[in-house]
């Protein structure tokens, strides 16, 4: 079997996001803090405290369990929904009370250190060990391809919502918190309802990829156009 | 901020809206009380460890999937050691499959002794299991 989609994916989840903090930080000095403060913030909103609660808390609750069942739409429409009112509500609270300087590179560093940590936690790991246990993965190359590019898509949408939710910070404008966390519900609730569907798997990383390539351009031309003059 | 906390509160409070609406009901043509047997039935059998009985209600065309071995299989681990029986609790709601059909699913929780299952149960109009699920 082809071992380059594993490879591939390895690269994108771990090795990509590791050389771009330390380039940035590297070409940059003092937005290694915004990454790891970006990196602490996907933790420990959603690994820490998001996660275990939709894990482990409300399936503990009958009503959850039969909300789950009986109104899927829905259900992935609250996931969707707490998953952007975790990640970006913890952006906002993170930038407020511990990034103290606020530039365009240190939004770019806390998006990458927040899209890296989900890659390497969600798909690395993952990755890493398939390749360790089975050596060549029996499962299917497209799969895994797509799984990277997922992941390179979902790490540049993070850079956009750190630069929607900084920008916000740094404006005192909440109203881009909110921005923030609807067009995240939006990139995830459109794309598991593709998949839930029955769509082409190709066809549902396609349209994240091009919700990432819009929403990063929106985010840099908006950065550019709100910025205070000096 | 006080603002973003009020527009946070209404979201959270329009998600909760919504995640309570309109599932406590049957579908027509589903009876409340024979549901409610039905689910408890199945979660007796399933706790005394009967998958064949249970294998037996599932619909025609989903036996292969779900056969006494599969059940057994699945199940058997968790509900073996689940001790006597202490008490029960069960949630039912109505919902639509993507083919137009509508179901009732029941949430029965099953406490005992030494532990605490939680059943999942989909049927169709003549009481046929279509979905089944432990945690």
């Amino acid at each position: 079997m082809d071992i380059s989609a594993v490879i591939f994916c390895i690269t994108v989840s771990i090795i990509l996001p590791v050389v771009a903090v330390a380039f940035t930080s590297a070409r940059q000095r003092g937005t290694l803090k915004a990454a790891l403060l970006g990196g602490a913030t996907f933790f420990v909103f959603q690994v820490v405290i998001r996660i275990p609660v939709l894990q482990y808390l409300l399936p503990e609750f009958s009503w959850y369990l039969l909300f789950q069942a009986t109104n899927q739409t829905l259900y992935i429409l609250m996931l969707s929904f707490t998953a952007g009112l975790f990640e970006e509500g913890g952006r906002w609270i993170v930038m407020m009370l511990f990034l103290k300087r606020r530039t365009l590179p240190d939004g770019i560093a806390f998006g990458l250190g927040h899209g890296g940590i989900e890659a390497i936690l969600l798909v690395g790991v993952n990755a890493i060990s398939m390749l360790i246990i089975y050596g060549i993965p029996y499962a299917e190359p497209l799969p895994i391809f797509l799984a990277g590019v997922e992941r390179l898509a979902a790490i540049c949408s993070h850079i956009a919502f750190s630069l929607i939710v900084l920008r916000g910070v740094t404006n005192n404008k909440p109203i881009l918190l909110i921005l923030a966390m609807l067009l995240h519900t939006l990139m995830n609730f459109v794309a598991v309802m593709m998949m839930s569907s029955g769509a082409n798997d190709v066809l549902t990383e396609l349209y994240v990829v091009l919700f990432a390539i819009g929403v990063i351009c929106f985010s840099l031309i908006f950065w550019k156009r709100t910025e205070a003059p000096s | 901020m006080k603002r973003l906390f009020l527009i946070l509160l209404a979201i959270a409070a329009a998600a909760g809206l919504f995640s309570g609406c309109g599932s406590e009901e049957l579908p027509d043509g589903f009876n409340r009380d024979e549901v409610e047997s039905r689910a408890v039935l199945i979660a007796e059998t399933l706790t005394a460890l009967d998958y064949e009985t249970v294998a037996g209600m599932v619909r025609e065309d989903l036996k292969e999937a779900l056969s006494a071995e599969v059940l057994e299989n699945a199940l058997g681990p968790t509900l073996e050691g689940l001790g006597a029986f202490e008490s029960s609790s069960i949630t039912m709601g109505g919902t639509k499959g993507s083919d137009g059909e509508e179901y009732t699913v029941a949430v029965v929780s099953w406490k005992c002794e030494d532990g605490k299952v939680t059943f999942t149960l989909s049927f169709d109009k003549d009481l046929n299991i279509v979905g089944l699920y432990m945690k």
